[in-house]
């Protein structure tokens, strides 16, 4: 293997807003081999593999490549120096053919300036041939194709561009066992002409086999370099979980010996998860852990009634919920508070008050529905003031608050009614650790009160500090139910990763 | 310039500038009399634009192309009902349901059906308008009674009797029901975001559907005045008017998309191109030219409310 860096990374800091994405984080990518990064969610993979890919750019730090120091200010400056970049998601354009979304935006001209589609043509033939798909499927339309070949498709394209990098993200996560197979060989290929390759995975034999060196990231630093001829599952697992999380904030409740609020039993829906069972008793607090598109949200959104109950059922105070809606959850006290503020959750071109008053207007209304305003104020005011909500006043716009405040906005809005069970979906994402704390202890006073809480979150301290049992999913699936005495980190990280316990 | 921010009262200083200009040109323009009398060429411009407004607030690609041809298919309802033999004002009385109904046909392919504004209300455009072609056989229904012609031609003191007994009422119990009762503040929310609004319990789809009735409601409403002014009933006499309801609401400072904008602004962007087009026809301009000015008004005052914003924002 030949020796010469690649890529190199020094000090790389990112911060956005006050929240710490990566810190300090320094690693080389050699010529010809294939890095792999591995990390929990949130431990700042993707953020590392945007910088590189020119995408975001970092607030402080260094990136060399050939030895050279480079500075990207976009993916085009990126990909001018041969980095090329594979999205877990990609972005297609799914009315289009193949041919034309392997070459959007960087078509081939010919000399007049029209575009020379037999050229085209012929080598994204070229390319296609290397990840065993026949050229046939050029002038289909992207839509028609499933998405592993989609996924194999735009490798194929990374590849041929002449990249002297390729960041394939998460890549077999949408594939099946033969294209991964596939894409396997592709890599060594690959490889063996000097490409080099930056391997991001969640599943770790597949991270053994195909890596020259294993980087370990956690909370945004880089704890550790294993090498995959001597790591093993065990020792990846304990590098991404190593952390020292503090557990004193919980506070034990009585809410044992109590009947469950709602029993949910073999509750399904098609692909997006299967068989889920739990229960949650008056005043518990149960964490959801699960990696993205482990079926979590749709489980919440279920409950809420969202999504319609497809399979299994759900008893909420011993009544079976049929043809279950949102109004009659919103009636029996069940409130959802969704992950994605900016779509989900903010009226972003109006006031606070609109947006903290809008789930409880029937509250505000007298008879034919007429808002009383003074009312409104009132109750917007007292809210602002007991959760110490920053903000100018009740008039200012949503989006001019920061990211904690706007969060505080959307999950105490629903406590102005007595919430029995308060579903709250990666409540701290994106926020400052103040507000993220005051959260925290709202959260434990609310099951103090009584109240049942569910708490989906993608972050392991949050989940262990605040949850008396642990529900963990895996690809659409309850993979374990760990109480309080069972939990470690590096069980709910196994359990999450679909790995044997 | 902090008064040019806000698009009512950049209004109505264009209003006032509108006014002094065609009053030099023809001193007869400025009597309280002939200003008076100018604002009934607007009433039906007024209620179908409060409406249009409504559909264009409430987002999610809002639009109501079908708004003409309500008009011109609701007064040939009045105008079927009275050849019946029906009384004239039971007749009037049909032609509000008819609109009404007509809106709520959009209201359930839009709400329910989830097919997109644009598309169900283009269709419904050619639909109802060939409707009122068919039902007239193409020729214009007369004969109404010489007392239906005091809404559309009448005067209650002094003023035009469509104005002070249909227009202005309609216009305050719209503003009622938008800005002091939890539907209106529900049209505004689905309009900034439907999908936080369907998180917050908000029932979108029923605020949509009653949303787009109203705009068949207010188009049915219109048709009444529209046919008493004509004293008949034509199946092209809404012809065109979506386009105008479209401008008067965008330059009254509707949000094209959604959630934003002030029915106040979209009545006075109503008088506002009212009272231009009846000056520049006093003034003998050439209707060709008054198509042009109404472009460059339009394009004018969003481009300076906007460029005025944008320095605010700086701030």
């Amino acid at each position: 293997m030949e020796t010469e860096e690649l890529l190199g990374l020094s000090n790389i800091t990112k911060t956005f807003g006050g929240v710490t994405a990566l810190e300090d984080v320094s690693l080389s990518v050699k010529k010809g081999e294939v890095l792999s990064v591995v990390g929990e969610n949130g431990a700042g993979k993707s953020t590392l593999m945007k910088i590189i890919a020119g995408v975001i750019q970092p607030n402080k730090g260094e990136l060399l490549i050939n030895g050279e120091r480079v500075a990207f200010h976009s993916a085009k400056d990126a990909a001018g120096k041969g980095i090329s970049i594979v999205y877990q998601e990609p972005n297609l354009f799914s009315e289009q053919t193949v041919l034309e979304n392997m070459y959007m935006g960087e078509e081939i001209k010919s000399k007049l300036g029209n575009i020379a589609w037999e050229r085209m043509y012929k080598e994204a033939s070229a390319a296609l041939k290397m990840v065993d798909l026949s050229p046939d499927i050029l002038n289909r339309h992207m839509e028609e194709l499933s998405i592993g070949t989609q996924q194999l498709i735009l490798i194929a394209k990374g590849i041929y561009k002449k990249s002297q990098l390729l960041i394939l993200d998460e890549p077999t996560s949408i594939l099946s066992q033969a294209e991964s197979e596939k894409l396997f060989e592709l890599i060594d290929q690959v490889k063996a002409k000097g490409v080099s390759i930056l391997y991001i995975s969640h599943r770790i034999p597949e991270i053994l086999r195909i890596s020259d060196d294993i980087v370990v990231l956690r909370d945004g630093k880089v704890t550790e370099y294993l090498d995959p001829k001597t790591a093993s599952e065990g020792k990846i697992i304990s590098a991404m979980s190593g952390r020292e999380i503090n557990l004193n904030i919980y506070r034990p409740r009585n809410y044992a010996d109590k009947e469950p609020l709602i029993k949910v039993s073999h509750l399904g829906n098609k692909k997006l998860f299967q068989n889920i069972s739990f229960h949650v008793k008056p005043g518990e607090i149960l964490g959801v852990y699960g990696l993205i598109g482990s079926g979590r949200s749709e489980v919440a959104r279920t409950i809420f009634g969202e999504l319609p109950i497809e399979e299994g059922q759900i008893e909420f105070e011993r009544n079976h919920l049929q043809h279950h809606q949102m109004n009659d959850a919103v009636k029996k006290g069940i409130y959802y508070v969704p992950e994605d503020r900016g779509t989900q959750g903010n009226f972003s071109s109006h006031s606070v008050k609109w947006n903290l008053s809008a789930v409880f207007l029937p509250l505000l209304s007298h008879r034919f529905g007429i808002l009383n305003k003074s009312k409104e104020r009132q109750v917007v005011q007292e809210n602002i003031k007991k959760y110490s909500i920053k903000t100018h006043s009740q008039e200012s716009l949503i989006t001019s608050l920061s990211g904690g405040s706007q969060q505080k906005v959307l999950l105490t809005r629903w406590l102005v009614h007595q919430p029995k069970l308060l579903i709250l979906d990666e409540p701290t994402r994106g926020i400052d650790m103040r507000t993220k704390t005051e959260i925290h202890e709202l959260v434990l006073s609310l099951a103090e009160k009584g109240v049942s809480v569910i708490l989906i979150s993608s972050e392991l301290p949050e989940v262990m500090r605040l949850s008396d049992n642990i529900l963990v999913m895996h690809k659409g699936e309850k993979t374990g139910l760990l109480s309080r005495d069972e939990m470690t980190e590096e069980k709910i990280l196994r359990l999450a990763l679909g790995l044997a316990s | 310039m902090q008064l040019l921010r806000s698009r009512s009262s950049l209004l109505a200083i264009l209003l006032v500038i509108i006014i002094v200009i065609m009053s030099m040109l023809n001193p007869s323009f400025l009597s309280i009399n002939n200003l008076l009398g100018v604002t009934q060429f607007g009433a039906v411009l007024a209620l179908i634009a409060i409406g249009q407004s409504l559909v264009i607030i409430s987002g999610n690609g809002g639009i109501d192309l079908s708004v003409g041809s309500m008009v011109s298919l609701s007064g040939v309802f009045i105008g079927l009902a009275m050849s019946a033999g029906l009384n004239i004002w039971i007749a009037a009385f049909i032609g509000i349901l008819g609109g009404l109904l007509l809106g709520m046909i959009n209201a359930f392919v839009i709400s329910i059906v989830n097919m997109p504004p644009f598309i169900a209300t283009l269709g419904a455009m050619y639909l109802y308008g060939s409707l009122a072609l068919v039902l007239t056989g193409g020729n214009p229904i007369s004969g109404f009674p010489q007392e239906f012609s005091f809404i559309g031609q009448g005067l209650v003191a002094g003023i035009p009797s469509q104005i002070i007994l249909i227009v202005i009422p309609v216009f305050l119990l719209i503003c009622f029901l938008v800005y002091k009762t939890t539907f209106g503040r529900s049209i505004y929310l689905i309009g900034s975001n439907q999908t936080a609004a369907r998180y917050a319990n908000i029932n979108v789809k029923k605020t949509r559907f009653i949303v787009f009735s109203l705009s068949g409601l207010m188009a049915g409403i219109a048709s009444i005045i529209m046919t008493s002014w004509l004293m008949t009933a034509r199946a092209d006499a809404g012809f065109g008017m979506e386009l105008e309801a479209i401008t008067v609401a965008v330059l009254g400072g509707i949000h094209i998309f959604g959630g934003l904008g002030h029915l106040g602004g979209v009545m006075m962007a109503v008088l506002t191109i009212t009272i231009l087009s009846s000056g520049l026809q006093m003034a003998n301009v050439n209707s060709i030219w008054q198509l042009a000015i109404l472009g460059f008004v339009l394009i004018g005052a969003v481009f300076l409310n906007q460029f005025l914003n944008k320095d605010n924002s700086k701030k």
